[in-house]
């Protein structure tokens, strides 16, 4: 799923590093997030957005997802 | 984090218990000599056991003095990824064992009747936890 945790990260100056330890995941989980290789969990997907004080819907996109739940 | 720190306490003290018992079995088996094979193996066994244990209990407890490695350690554990992972690895391992459990009783079935009942009785005991599981789980979630 495409995200714009990189583009937040850059923009706000944060490491992978400082990302994945204020958000109590590993580096490799971030690291998997920003290359569409791993979706987040609802969990995860919420904190990354209240840590970016935005919306679920601003950092991940779902126009990909389907109704019937296919990517 | 203090829930990580109450397991890895548990596990020291379960370690612990199985480091004794290993010394305990090791000298047992080591005192009465009976010079059969079987006791040599159970010496060998316990021996390794023990000095695992021994290895494991020490890791763990230089863990729990270093602070920022216990997080590490915490963070790796509760990791979604990480959990995703273990899941998916333990779905495969468990396909892949039924699988050769299911060729090795196919094989026996032509070599030796006696295995061949025993594998295909440790193949159903598998199948029949891995439904009872699935059963369990479909109802609770």
């Amino acid at each position: 799923m495409k995200t714009k945790i990189r583009e937040l990260r850059k923009r706000h100056k944060i490491s992978q590093d400082e990302l994945a330890s204020a958000l109590n995941v590993s580096r490799q989980t971030i690291i998997s997030i920003e290359n569409e290789r791993y979706t987040a969990s609802l969990v995860l997907a919420y904190k990354i957005a209240k840590y970016f004080d935005l919306t679920i819907e601003d950092i991940f996109d779902f126009s990909e997802v389907n109704i019937d739940g296919t990517i | 984090m203090e829930q990580y720190k109450k397991m890895q306490r548990f596990r020291i003290l379960l370690i612990s218990g199985l480091f004794v018992v290993s010394v305990v079995v090791t000298s047992a088996s080591w005192l009465t000599q009976t010079n059969e094979s079987s006791q040599y193996y159970m010496l060998g066994l316990c021996a390794v056991l023990g000095i695992m244990t021994f290895m494991i209990l020490l890791e763990y407890l230089r863990l729990c003095k270093n602070k920022e490695k216990l997080k590490a350690k915490a963070i790796q554990a509760q990791d979604e990824r990480n959990i995703a992972i273990h899941e998916k690895v333990k779905s495969a391992s468990f396909l892949v064992f039924v699988c050769l459990l299911a060729l090795m009783t196919t094989i026996y079935a032509f070599i030796d009747v006696e295995k061949m009942n025993l594998l295909s009785s440790v193949l159903c005991l598998a199948v029949l936890v891995k439904l009872t599981l699935y059963v369990y789980y479909k109802r609770k979630l």
